[in-house]
């Protein structure tokens, strides 16, 4: 890679910048080891670049080197993933279809107190829920696209997406219980 | 489209993942129903409230510095590159140097250590080509280094109940140390056979650690198997030579190869 690749590079990619890091910082929970993991995956990327093919979708590249970058090199094993097996798609349509209403809750009073409680509700999910949401519900991969990150079924991108919002929606639920909000809103 | 089925494509539908034309039926359904509607409003606005919450914030200067860092080295060539990582951390460089140093150390003791064994894979090597015909007996004057080798290696030994088959010149052990060789059959054996062979390598600074020796006659013989094969070594010192002796594992035992071993350092 010469002079003139790095300045394309940098061109296309430092547009993700704060998109990676914000990843990568939910994924590790550790700015330290979000800042290596960025640098990580910038360096990975700009070593490949030349098999990035151009007018496809470079996000989706890039976020695809960061989650197996991450996979392979920074999980720690305390944080060892616990293991799922979600194969039967029926059960947790059923259950989608059981949710408890978040309407109730005072959205407003949440945004202005749940910055810290989102954090903390994110940090509890299980490795792959946090993976497959934050890609789905913050930067808007699809089903697609993310099975192909994670390397993982689209089924089960699905099912991991869905209890990952479901226990999103139980802490923060429990949350505005504890703080008398559902109270409130009745 | 009844709600139990609407309600399982809840998710589907914020993520729009759904076709076309399942899209169109829930929409239909959505507007219909009310509870439904509430229903798909609310996942909407969690999925609208994570979003919000979760979006990532601007990355500091510093992380970007870094990277800026990591991709100019990248175009850096690799000795510049390595250069400038150790002028910018001396104590690394040093502690670099002295890893080599004592690596060079440890290599050197560890083949003083092990001198020897690349000397018995070799020999046993050969003398599986000499018994199989593949190497060609040496000149009858040989010339330069392998001329004095041959020299210092003086006349083949005469061994009891043994005829001498013929010398043969090789290179031995990883500095290619030269090697005169010639082999024995024992006389009641036919022309073609190769009962043992003995080696004469040049090689007067050699230090050797003892290896199963036996004593015979004042004299440490050193005894290994290696690959069916059964070798005795000792050191010349009047004549500055590493000698082995080598033969196949069914000929003979290490004590017999010993007692020829003690003729031929003794001649």
């Amino acid at each position: 890679m010469n002079r003139a690749d790095k300045q394309t590079f940098e061109k296309i990619a430092f547009e993700y910048v704060d998109r990676l890091h914000g990843t990568a910082l939910k994924l590790t929970r550790n700015s330290a080891e979000a800042d290596d993991l960025v640098q990580e995956t910038y360096a990975r990327a700009f070593q490949h670049f030349g098999q990035f093919e151009q007018g496809t979708n470079f996000k989706a590249w890039i976020f695809r080197i960061l989650v197996n970058t991450y996979i392979n090199g920074y999980r720690r094993k305390e944080r060892a993933p616990v293991l799922v097996d979600f194969t039967e798609m029926e059960p947790v349509f059923h259950e989608a279809s059981q949710e408890v209403s978040f309407l109730n809750q005072p959205m407003d009073s949440l945004y202005e107190r749940l910055d810290e409680e989102v954090k903390q509700a994110l940090e509890k999910l299980p490795e792959e829920y946090r993976v497959v949401l934050l890609l789905a519900s913050v930067e808007g991969f699809s089903y697609e696209e993310i099975a192909k990150m994670v390397g993982i079924p689209i089924g089960t991108v699905m099912s991991r997406l869905f209890r990952a919002r479901a226990l999103m929606r139980r802490n923060l639920t429990d949350y505005a219980k504890e703080h008398g909000l559902e109270e409130k809103s009745q | 489209m009844n709600c139990q089925e609407a309600r399982k494509l809840v998710h589907l539908f914020v993520d729009g993942a759904l076709d076309p034309r399942a899209n169109v039926d829930v929409l239909a359904h959505v507007n219909m129903c009310s509870a439904c509607n509430d229903r798909f409003a609310d996942a909407k606005r969690f999925e609208d409230f994570l979003k919000e919450k979760l979006k990532p914030s601007a990355v500091p200067e510093s992380v970007k510095s870094k990277i800026e860092f990591r991709l100019n080295e990248m175009c850096t060539p690799f000795p510049l590159r390595l250069a400038g990582s150790l002028r910018r951390k001396p104590a690394v460089a040093m502690l670099g140097v002295a890893a080599l140093l004592a690596l060079s150390f440890a290599s050197l003791r560890t083949y003083e250590r092990m001198g020897t064994c690349p000397f018995v894979v070799d020999a046993t090597k050969f003398t599986k080509q000499i018994e199989s015909g593949d190497v060609s007996t040496a000149p009858e004057n040989p010339q330069g280094q392998m001329k004095k080798t041959v020299e210092q290696a003086g006349p083949i030994p005469k061994l009891p109940g043994m005829i001498a088959n013929g010398g043969y010149v090789f290179s031995m052990g990883p500095s290619g140390r030269d090697t005169y060789a010639c082999s024995f059959r024992m006389d009641n054996c036919a022309e073609d056979a190769h009962c043992l062979v003995l080696y004469f390598v040049d090689f007067p600074g050699l230090k050797l650690e003892d290896h199963n020796c036996i004593v015979k006659h004042g004299k440490k013989f050193c005894c290994w198997e290696y690959d069916d094969c059964r070798v005795v070594s000792w050191k010349d010192e009047t004549r500055g030579l590493y000698c082995l002796m080598v033969c196949q594992k069914k000929e003979m035992e290490h004590e017999s190869l010993v007692n020829f071993a003690s003729v031929a350092a003794t001649r």
